[in-house]
């Protein structure tokens, strides 16, 4: 190896992380920065673009994640501008599933969240149900779209508008028996517990699974999880709605705590405890 | 001295040809899945050894990835900084052993989970106590993953750390047009290179002996340079009070090799963890030439990791 300089390399790692903290800026502004001219940072961008770092638009470089970058590898666009032009489908076919579930007259809790949300309008033709919520922003939602009776519990209310869990909503919960619990969950740990995201909501999600009735967990795609916060045993939840991407992950382990397959689509696939249905 | 180690890089599950010389493009036997990757293993050896390690790298949420993760918490690996990822799978390799000790590799590392190490992957809170970095060259596979390593290697230098590099070149390297950058960038910050010895003179500047090639790697700052002659020994350079370049011998073992795979770089986190440990230079060539016979009496990459309790038998 002859004497190889690395201050291409530096340059390009330089670029990188301005890139990186600045989310998109423009070649005049590297170039100024690093003192070198436009040919060279034109060149720098290509480089880093073909590598995935990257994507340029008009004079500007915008980052991309890795996650981006397998997630939107056929796509032109980062998948943030693409959000504004897709609506993911995949969601709606994942939460409309629990419609099955759901007969007219049950009480039923919605744990929180964006998913959840997308639940709702399909409520109105269901009658005479009540709905418990601790997120305002569902509730509110419930109330446009069906005639339910829409109740909300918790305690301080969040940056979210979602009701965090006190000892007063222990209470309130014990009042109510729930034909359905209905809820969003992250992961299964290799215990076989039910993890979800947020830790603050932890104790009520785990006081309710015991509680309902009937339970349906839904597992959409994730990324990055906490294995901490569970919320309970996989063997007492009755219904696991997988989206299709988790399916290779979980459905060994399924099977091992006795559900069985029961519907598929291109979106999602379906489990009922064979024990508890 | 006490020690906590970190590395990154590839995590891959292997499939060994269960012939010698066996071909790619004929239909044959392989063994496996075995967890493997250069740091990974060595990670695994130094957790062997009894010595707190840090590993971080990426999988996808698949069996092969449950796998690699499952064996190296077993062995006593942190793998807190070990990402699992849905829609990506964890990256796998063939490999066939073409001569004694060179083997041939057909991998998928681009394309897989290992692609997503990046330098947000790399948490610095995972790494707040670690006092050392071992970087292979392996794993300077993209850019990103450059640029992961590169944060890793400066955020362990502002703490006062130390770094050991193993270039660990292989054939199917010569793809990488970073190469040769990343290995002069990283070598600014090296405190213990680790260099096999048919390696050692893609660093030579001019046609040289060992003993002057290695003295102008030196001069970058580098305080100690191993050169492993695999069953026949290693050799350390070190300064010594005078300033003068040093050569210290450890000789090798005798062993059935059965597969070397793997033993590199059981050698290298033996020496690294025990020298930083405070052990002599001599004791710690002598425990790692070990650690390597003990590792290629096993088949399988990482099925030859040793206890120190092991190695001490071995040796008495």
């Amino acid at each position: 190896m002859a004497k190889v300089s690395s201050a291409l390399l530096k340059r390009r790692l330089e670029i990188a992380e301005i890139v990186r903290k600045c989310g998109e800026i423009k070649v005049d502004e590297l170039s100024d920065i690093l003192q070198v001219s436009h040919v060279t940072i034109r060149q720098d961008l290509t480089y880093l673009e073909h590598q995935g770092y990257l994507k340029r638009f008009f004079g500007k470089a915008i980052y991309i994640s890795p996650e981006d970058f397998i997630n939107n590898s056929t796509s032109v666009y980062p998948s943030r501008l693409a959000s504004y032009f897709n609506v993911d489908n995949n969601d709606i076919k994942l939460v409309t599933t629990c419609l099955n579930y759901i007969n007219n007259g049950d009480t039923i809790f919605l744990s929180h969240g964006s998913l959840i949300r997308k639940l709702i309008p399909f409520l109105h033709n269901k009658k005479y149900l009540t709905v418990i919520l601790n997120d305002l922003n569902n509730a509110q939602l419930v109330k446009e779209f069906s005639d339910a009776e829409v109740i909300l519990i918790g305690g301080v209310l969040d940056k979210s508008n979602v009701l965090k869990h006190s000892n007063l909503s222990s209470s309130i919960i014990n009042q109510f028996s729930f034909s359905n619990f209905i809820f969003e969950f992250s992961a299964i740990n290799a215990n076989d517990y039910l993890v979800i995201q947020d830790i603050e909501h932890q104790e009520i999600y785990q006081q309710i699974l015991k509680n309902a009735d009937h339970s349906i967990g839904i597992l959409p795609p994730q990324m990055k999880i906490n294995e901490n916060n569970t919320i309970g045993k996989l063997k007492n939840t009755d219904v696991i709605v997988l989206s299709r991407s988790v399916v290779n992950e979980y459905h060994q382990q399924l099977l091992n705590s006795n559900f069985k397959q029961v519907t598929t689509d291109k979106y999602c696939v379906t489990y009922h405890n064979v024990l508890e249905v | 001295m006490k020690v906590k180690i970190c590395t990154l890089g590839e995590l891959f599950v292997e499939f060994v040809a269960k012939e010698f010389n066996q071909r790619f493009d004929q239909t044959s036997e392989y063994i496996g899945p075995y967890p493997s990757g250069a740091p990974a293993i060595f990670a695994n050896q130094v957790a062997k050894l009894g010595f707190p390690v840090i590993f971080l790298s990426c999988v996808g949420k698949d069996p092969f990835g449950k796998m690699c993760i499952n064996r190296l918490k077993q062995d006593g690996v942190n793998v807190k900084g070990i990402t699992s990822h849905n829609k990506v799978k964890t990256a796998t390799a063939f490999s066939t052993q073409i001569a004694p000790k060179e083997r041939s590799l057909i991998y998928n590392i681009l394309n897989s989970a290992c692609s997503l190490i990046s330098f947000d992957h790399v948490d610095e809170a995972l790494l707040k106590d670690c006092n050392h970095l071992h970087i292979m060259g392996s794993s300077l596979y993209s850019f990103r993953a450059i640029d992961a390593i590169s944060k890793a290697m400066n955020f362990i230098k502002s703490n006062g750390g130390t770094i050991s590099f193993d270039p660990n070149l292989h054939k199917e390297m010569s793809e990488i047009r970073e190469i040769e950058q990343s290995f002069s960038y990283i070598l600014e910050y090296t405190d213990i290179m680790l260099i096999n010895e048919k390696q050692v003179k893609y660093f030579a500047e001019n046609h040289g002996s060992e003993k002057e090639i290695i003295s102008s790697i030196m001069e970058k700052g580098i305080k100690y340079i191993v050169v492993k002659k695999g069953g026949d020994g290693a050799n350390c350079y070190v300064y010594d009070n005078r300033n003068n370049i040093n050569m210290i011998y450890s000789k090798g073992f005798d062993m059935d090799i059965i597969d070397y795979s793997g033993a590199d770089y059981c050698f290298d986190a033996t020496f690294v963890s025990l020298l930083l440990t405070g052990f002599t230079i001599e004791q710690a060539l002598e425990y790692a030439n070990a650690s390597y016979a003990l590792s290629s009496s096993c088949k399988g990459p990482m099925e030859g990791t040793s206890s120190l309790i092991e190695i001490q038998k071995f040796l008495s």
